[in-house]
């Protein structure tokens, strides 16, 4: 069963190399065409197809550039693309960063409430998964405390646990075990790997080459916004770690 | 639209607390202040224009009352709007979330504080100045919710607005201080000479302003004109913002910084 897949999805910002087009500049524009506001095209994803089946992990891996995070972004919705298609079945929980929504000034337990609302949960359904969250979090004496009194590994820990307890059917995860140390890390994996035994489809984006392969059923190489390889995560990895800076990157 | 909103429901409301808490969080008089900012404008503008300028309005502290509270919620709502996806850029880009949610959530933020100072100050002031409420006042009601769906429609088209333009949030808060004293407040509407009065008829604050004026201190029914321009701006206004809302909505989490 396809839990989501992507067909022929490109992604084009556009960047403006003068933004700032206040009247005088546009009144300048023109006389001159210095002025005049220069935009050009960068396809950050070009006619990606990915499908990722039920409880199957992939993991994309790429430079800095490569189109990586958008890719995580167009898949959540929170992009919309170029053109191509999104078809997700079920809910998806975007992992792009640790505690989205936390408010430092609000206490833990506002928090876990403002963020799974953000995506989408209802107050009852948290209040089924809320202790189950804290218990994760091993914050149970903390949550009336506002969250700039914890430290940093005690937000992580609390911003994790919300993502990997909303019950979404695919979840995507962004270079977000980079930051926690060893401990934290191996929590999450374990918690991942639980997951994806209950039928969780999961999206790794990592630059951490050993994650992938230890951990993906299937990994897939961006260059550029295009899927340059894709299957065994051993041998995509292989593939990368040969020459993982392109030679139109390398030029610039 | 509107779907979208109710099953984000516990959003909206998350917002509008988050909103209520931070606010108020460390402050000494805490929410008595949604309650002190009216009562020290009621104080100050009834020395200045009944006492000062002499407007010939008996009670004049209840006429201002019933118009000048819910114009500080439209002003206030206006203003938050402009703010309401420019400055949530962190959180846009994170999640996918209906983004209707971020000014519908300022709306109704200042829209409670609204009902709050009208439970508070609407007996008070008519308990002090003796003259009591007539039947018409249960027409508050549905004025409130026309008044509520027009400002919601404002808002959304000013919160997708700013994104492409931030020029709109100056020109919202210089069209407000224009728009306000344009708008039969301060003053009662007979007061304007009658060609300026078929022109500021028109304007969508000035019906609103009448309809509270009329079924709260007046104790009469809202003529039709005013009911005609309140009803139909409500309904253009909600459609224009929900329109210009939604065109814009896919690109908001591109067009702001995080």
């Amino acid at each position: 069963m396809i839990a989501l897949e992507l067909a022929g999805v490109s992604k084009r910002f556009v960047i403006r190399h003068n933004p700032t087009q206040d009247l005088k500049v546009r009144v300048l524009a023109l006389f001159h065409p210095r002025h005049r506001e220069r935009r050009h095209d960068v396809w950050a994803l070009r006619d990606v197809d990915l499908r990722l089946r039920r409880g199957e992990s992939l993991g994309i891996v790429g430079p800095n550039g490569s189109g990586k995070s958008t890719l995580l972004r167009v898949m959540a919705g929170i992009l919309p693309p170029s053109a191509g298609e999104v078809v997700v079945a079920g809910t998806i929980a975007p992992m792009i960063e640790l505690g989205v929504g936390f408010h430092p000034e609000l206490t833990g337990r506002e928090n876990v409430y403002l963020s799974t609302s953000v995506f989408g949960l209802g107050t009852r359904q948290t209040d089924r998964i809320y202790d189950r969250i804290v218990a994760f979090a091993e914050l149970a004496a903390f949550m009336d405390a506002p969250v700039s009194s914890f430290s940093s590994g005690m937000a992580m820990r609390l911003g994790f646990a919300v993502a990997t307890h909303l019950e979404a059917d695919v979840l995507l995860v962004d270079e977000v075990l980079a930051v926690g140390d060893q401990a934290f890390r191996e929590k999450c994996l374990a918690r991942m790997s639980e997951l994806r035994a209950r039928g969780c489809s999961i999206v790794v984006v990592s630059h951490d080459l050993e994650l992938v392969r230890g951990f993906c059923d299937r990994a897939c190489l961006l260059r550029e916004g295009a899927v340059a390889a894709e299957g065994m995560p051993s041998e995509v990895v292989a593939r990368y770690a040969e020459a993982p800076v392109p030679e139109a990157a390398r030029a610039v | 639209m509107v779907r979208d909103l109710l099953r984000y429901r516990a959003l909206v409301r998350n917002l509008v607390l988050k909103e209520l808490t931070l606010k108020y969080r460390d402050s000494v008089l805490g929410i008595a202040w949604s309650l002190g900012h009216p009562a020290l404008l009621l104080l100050v503008y009834t020395v200045a224009f009944r006492h000062v300028l002499r407007v010939p309005v008996p009670h004049y502290p209840l006429f201002l009352l019933v118009t000048l509270l819910p114009w500080n919620f439209f002003a206030a709502a206006a203003t938050a709007s402009t703010g309401a996806i420019v400055h949530n850029g962190a959180l846009l880009r994170k999640a996918a979330f209906p983004r209707e949610a971020l000014p519908v959530a300022s709306v109704l933020f200042v829209f409670a504080q609204l009902l709050l100072a009208l439970a508070v100050f609407l007996p008070a002031l008519t308990l002090a100045t003796g003259t009591g409420l007539r039947w018409t006042a249960i027409l508050l009601v549905p004025i409130l919710l026309l008044h509520l769906v027009f400002t919601t429609g404002i808002a959304l088209l000013l919160a997708a607005l700013t994104t492409a333009w931030r020029d709109v949030a100056h020109f919202t808060e210089v069209a407000l201080v224009l728009v306000f004293w344009l708008t039969p407040i301060v003053y009662p509407a007979d007061m304007v000479p009658a060609p300026l009065r078929a022109v500021l008829a028109l304007s969508p604050p000035a019906a609103f302003a009448t309809a509270y004026q009329d079924v709260l201190f007046w104790g009469r029914l809202p003529g039709w004109p005013t009911a005609a321009s309140a009803l139909v701006s409500t309904v253009a206004a909600a459609a224009l913002g929900r329109a210009v809302f939604r065109s814009m909505s896919p690109a908001f989490a591109e067009r702001v910084s995080s």
